[in-house]
């Protein structure tokens, strides 16, 4: 099967000296991938490349064989993204945003519009103006545009952020069942290995920009009982050949 | 062409849910009429009773200065702050970063949303001004060359569009690109004005450009030479702004 998304020793490194450096992997259709690693390890870099938003220094992001960089428009076509907080205008509603957001995609119509904010528990709130609403609800928002489009690729980056329990479960729920049932790729970001857990098939570990390791779920839990003690023994692997 | 359109029309929609220019263009309408109560005002205090269509005849004609040197160019000036340094300031350019549009549409598309508030603006105060005109009784003598002027006039305003646009590239933080575009444009107005060697070769003189149209026969050779100027000028604040617009992270 064609990989979504390949990465091709992928680097983004900032002025300050921070970023990603030769990351190499790939996501096929139905694949959760979860980026593990603490603030500061990459994860947020390498989906800011993913979704058009940062160019890279060196390497390649293909998403359907299209390079992000030389060819967005194609690139960019079956992606949806949700990087950090959601990039909402204060004084436009919910339905502004999404009406707003379906004029790039020429599929996307009024009933799917109601459909994505009945999935993210919006629908009540659609006339009232984003400036108003919550930390969860404008990340409820931030899923409902990158849904929207019904994509092959999402890249969620820490999507529970703010989300109380009940929320946080029905998210989790909703990439388990489109990776399931639509074979929608995930790229999902978090520091909590616990989280990553519940819902990923693979899971890439970062630290201070390098990837320490690319492995699916079971390989990683195999010798390790959780993946909190998988992402600190690769750490300590890299920290003890550091010293040797 | 479609993602084009797709991102126009979304930057028209955001300029016309923000409040402020529906303000500014009434201010505008006030002021257009205004002009005219106050030379009427004028008149009857002095007691002169001048005819009507001396006093007001050329209400739209005199508007056009005050639309063209002032109104206009602020408005062009907020909207291109608005839509590039404002959105990268507050992070909402990552709407429409993050969506299956080139960067240069994007660019582009934002240029042109502001043209078309400019335009519709100088359309909306050419009607009030002229329509305050007739009401006052000044008569219609004057309104369709006025018009027309204003029209021709689109040309150098785009120019300083775009102007204004790569300024934004240049500077961080929306009240930073404001007082910069404000500097920049009347610094340029200023030099054009007391500097008459320099006033040919800046952008800003042209800003009423169709003074130069003016005449009994078109001087063909000369408009050609400023015609070039102001295509140059576009051709290098459009290519500059969106180079740097292009490398633009969010």
């Amino acid at each position: 099967m064609a990989p979504v998304l390949q990465l091709d020793h992928l680097s983004k490194v900032y002025k300050n000296g921070r970023g990603a450096r030769s990351i190499t992997f790939s996501v096929e259709p139905g694949q959760v991938v979860g980026l593990l690693g603490p603030n500061g390890s990459g994860k947020t870099t390498i989906m800011k490349v993913v979704a058009g938003l940062a160019r890279p220094t060196d390497g390649s992001a293909l998403v359907f064989g299209h390079d992000v960089v030389a060819e967005r428009e194609p690139a960019l076509a079956g992606v949806g993204a949700l990087i950090e907080q959601p990039a909402l205008y204060e004084n436009l509603t919910a339905w502004d945003h999404l009406a707003m957001a379906a004029r790039y995609y020429p599929g996307v119509d009024g009933a799917r519009m109601d459909r994505v904010l009945e999935l993210v528990g919006l629908a009540r709130y659609k006339k009232e103006k984003c400036g108003r609403f919550s930390l969860g609800m404008k990340q409820r928002m931030g899923l409902a545009l990158a849904l929207l489009s019904d994509p092959a690729l999402l890249v969620l980056d820490e999507p529970t952020n703010g989300l109380d329990i009940e929320a946080t479960v029905e998210v989790r729920e909703i990439i388990i069942r489109l990776a399931r049932e639509k074979e929608t790729a995930f790229l999902v970001a978090s520091h909590l290995a616990s989280e990553i857990e519940k819902m990923c098939t693979h899971v890439l570990v970062l630290h201070e920009g390098e990837m320490l390791s690319f492995a699916t779920k079971e390989e990683a839990l195999r010798l390790h009982p959780t993946l909190e003690d998988y992402f600190l023994a690769r750490v300590r692997d890299k920290k003890g050949s550091v010293l040797l | 062409m479609q993602p084009f359109v797709a991102n126009l029309k979304n930057e028209l929609f955001k300029l016309s849910r923000r409040k402020k220019y529906i303000v500014f263009l009434i201010l505008g309408a006030l002021v257009c009429v205004g002009s005219a109560l106050r030379v009427l005002a004028a008149d009857l205090i002095l007691d002169e009773a001048l005819p009507r269509e001396l006093l007001v005849g050329g209400l739209t004609g005199e508007n056009l200065l005050f639309l063209l040197l002032l109104f206009l160019p602020l408005m062009a000036l907020m909207g291109c702050c608005d839509l590039f340094a404002g959105e990268q300031a507050d992070h909402t350019l990552r709407f429409s970063l993050m969506r299956p549009v080139g960067k240069g549409k994007l660019f582009f598309s934002k240029a042109a949303a502001v043209f078309l508030l400019c335009l519709f603006d100088l359309v909306v105060l050419l009607a009030v001004s002229a329509a305050a005109q007739l009401i006052m009784g000044g008569g219609s003598q004057g309104i369709a060359r006025s018009v027309a002027s204003g029209l021709l006039d689109l040309v150098p305003l785009a120019v300083l569009i775009l102007f204004f646009c790569l300024v934004n590239q240049l500077v961080k933080g929306s009240g930073l690109a404001v007082l910069a575009c404000l500097a920049a444009y009347v610094a340029l107005v200023v030099v054009g004005t007391y500097v008459p060697a320099a006033g040919g070769l800046l952008f800003t003189g042209y800003l009423r450009w169709h003074n130069l149209w003016v005449g009994v026969t078109l001087p063909f050779k000369a408009m050609l030479t400023r015609i070039g100027i102001l295509a140059g000028y576009g051709l290098v604040f459009g290519s500059c702004g969106y180079l740097l617009f292009d490398r633009k992270e969010a």
